[in-house]
């Protein structure tokens, strides 16, 4: 019930942020130079064209009436049509959105692989062999560029040793699982580095910590105090920033998905750019804020679980 | 060594035991040397300043050291086996069963993500308890050491007690595992002085319904009149002094002792001005070869920087680490008693 109240709570709360975006949407995409129309079109485009795509786009009416309409169309979710594509933007980021979802979500699987049992063993190894060379390896994946190892991965894996596709995500379940561990991998390195310097601090406070000598002090075996005294505690400040490395993702598929031509939106939001097609910009940037509210909901939540001593109110 | 006072079973037998910390390429001695034993049914006493060696030593009966400490000599002997010998599986059968401990600071000694329940359930892993015994135990504890509404406070985390709750609390949990000896180190250090007062009337009278003994470390010697029964008083990882609590407050012999006890402020004294021991400890790292109170001491000839005084017995169950105990003879402690009549009280 708790959880329900804060859950509704937090939404409440989120509407006035959501609207000051939206807002701060409308006159970015406004405040750039030159006639959309023109732009859209080219320098040849009649007179005629110009003024129907005007009228289309409702450049005619008034800064009032345009938001109203904006707001009426984010309420109704319809966001207008890409101009490239000929369709509803919501419809073509539907279809696009799931490519960049299981991105994500294989991104963070291959994170938490790459982080959690270096991050620990660097930890209560601390100064040893084994941390040396962790931190060595975490420092490498945090100085080289993602779209680098992507590109690096590609030669190795895709083009000499051809386990894995160059580009795209092929028609089948597999092909898509099989195409994107790659890309995943590539945004995984980064990420890990820092979440392992940071679990790889975590544990080190916690391990010579009053509760850990406690722990032994009454007998119980190494695996408990490792699991329930050292790990559990140590995972807490972690999975906030995992989190927010996973909001990150998200938008990293941008590089990602352009390395390795993916049809995800990230790619599409590029694309969209080249093109003009404001509709789609403006579509895809209010997704990014909804996506990037609720991980922020879901991590509060998350963390009052982990942590009994911060309360959801 | 005899003791007229107590003379019961030795439960602990400490002897000779010495601990180095290694940290930048220099050896710290913080403790040195040092022997007792402890009774069934006795609380014995540490008394001294920070980083005098006496949670060191404390902590060492269960090898609860940092990881650059080491135990190049010693033995504790704890019914009949040398605790320093056990392998790791046989030494988790001593902690937490046999000998418990608790800490200074119940609000970081105590997971705080972990309920109380979780916590002191720990203590019955490997018996054979059935989910409702441990239920029972738990909440029986927890009305021993006084905490109202025990069934509630079970699921509770430690953040949600409030100071002295808390110091229960985490007693609570060490006994549940019913250890013959308690290591408590500084209980009450960190509480206010009224909750001070009932956590040690807590432990004594827990002490007195189990039939525990129970190790003191405390810098309070406050603490140690109410409590033990002797006293080890400890200066730079050495053991300058031990006494049963009555000689060591009434005819102190050793001059960091009496240092410590003219330190006590004191209302029935007539200068109400505070006199400290001038000077301050030496480093562990830089021992000096002689005395290491020498550089301290009001007493002090050149023999003292010369050469580390043994520890002696100047009478049954009392001995001192100087050259120049001779020279406290008569010298007056807290406790005005005749010289003659102290060790038959």
């Amino acid at each position: 019930m708790d959880v329900l109240n804060y859950i509704l709570k937090r939404v409440l709360q989120m509407i006035p942020v959501f609207i000051i975006v939206t807002i701060l949407i409308f006159i970015l995409i406004r405040a750039i130079p030159g006639d959309p129309a023109m732009v859209m079109l080219g320098e040849r485009a009649t007179p005629e064209s110009l003024a129907a795509l005007r009228e289309k786009l409702g450049l005619n009416e008034s800064y009032i009436t345009q938001f109203l309409l904006y707001l009426k169309g984010i309420v109704t979710l319809d966001l207008g049509d890409s101009i490239k594509f000929n369709m509803p933007v919501v419809d073509l980021i539907f279809s696009r959105v799931g490519t960049t979802i299981w991105l994500t979500i294989m991104s963070t699987f291959f994170t938490v692989i790459f982080s959690f049992i270096p991050g620990y063993i660097a930890g209560i190894k601390k100064d040893k062999i084994p941390d040396q060379i962790i931190r060595l390896i975490a420092l490498i994946g945090l100085s080289v560029p993602s779209f680098w190892i992507g590109l690096v991965l590609l030669t190795l894996f895709a083009v000499q040793i051809k386990i894995f596709p160059v580009s795209g995500w092929g028609d089948t379940f597999i092909e898509h699982f099989v195409g994107l561990i790659l890309p995943s991998i590539t945004q995984a390195i980064g990420v890990s580095a820092i979440l392992i310097r940071n679990l790889r601090n975590n544990v080190v406070d916690i391990k010579n910590s009053d509760y850990v000598d406690f722990a032994k002090s009454k007998g119980i075996s190494q695996f408990r105090i490792s699991a329930f005294h050292i790990v559990r505690n140590a995972l807490i400040p972690t999975t906030t920033l995992l989190s927010l490395k996973i909001i990150a993702m998200f938008g990293g598929s941008i590089v990602i998905e352009n390395v390795f031509t993916l049809p995800g939106i990230g790619a599409l939001l590029v694309n969209s750019i080249y093109a003009r097609d404001y509709a789609v910009v403006q579509g895809i940037i209010i997704m990014f804020v909804i996506v990037v509210m609720v991980i922020n909901l879901l991590t509060d939540i998350i963390y009052s679980i982990l942590d009994p001593r911060v309360k959801l109110s | 060594m005899s003791d007229k006072i107590n003379t019961g079973d030795v439960l602990l037998d400490v002897k000779n035991l010495n601990v180095r910390f290694y940290s930048n390429g220099r050896e710290m001695k913080a403790v040195n040397g040092v022997s007792f034993n402890i009774k069934k049914g006795e609380t014995f006493g540490f008394v001294g300043e920070s980083g005098c060696g006496k949670s060191t030593t404390s902590r060492a009966i269960i090898r609860l050291l940092a990881e650059n400490a080491k135990i190049p000599s010693g033995e504790i002997i704890y019914k009949g086996q040398d605790i320093l010998k056990l392998s790791n599986d046989k030494l988790r059968k001593i902690r937490g069963k046999e000998i418990g401990m608790i800490f200074q600071e119940p609000m970081t000694a105590l997971n705080p993500v972990l309920t109380i329940k979780q916590q002191m359930y720990e203590q019955f892993i490997g018996t054979n308890m059935t989910k409702a015994q441990k239920e029972e135990k738990a909440v029986e504890m927890l009305r021993l050491v006084g905490i109202p509404s025990p069934e509630k406070r079970l699921k509770e985390y430690i953040h949600q007690f409030s100071g002295g709750m808390r110091q229960r609390a985490m007693i609570a949990i060490t006994l549940a595992a019913n250890p013959n000896l308690l290591i408590a180190d500084e209980p009450t250090t960190a509480l206010d002085v009224t909750i001070q007062d009932q956590i040690i009337k807590l432990i004594n009278k827990i002490k007195d319904q189990l039939g525990m003994s129970v190790l003191l470390i405390t810098h309070d010697l406050g603490v140690i009149s109410q409590m033990c029964d002797r006293v080890a008083v400890m200066y730079a990882g050495y053991f300058v002094e031990t006494a049963d609590t009555l000689t060591l407050f009434s005819v102190p012999r050793h001059p960091y002792t009496k240092g410590l006890i003219d330190a006590l402020p004191s209302t029935d004294k007539k200068d109400l001005s505070l006199k400290p021991i001038k000077g301050t400890a030496p480093s562990l790292a830089d021992l000096p070869s002689g005395c290491p109170f020498a550089p301290r001491c009001p007493y002090k000839e050149d023999k003292c920087d010369a050469e580390l005084p043994e520890m002696k017995e100047i009478s049954p169950g009392h001995m001192v680490r100087c050259h120049f105990h001779e020279k406290l003879k008569g010298a007056q402690g807290l406790i005005s008693i005749d010289e003659e009549g102290d060790n038959n009280v």
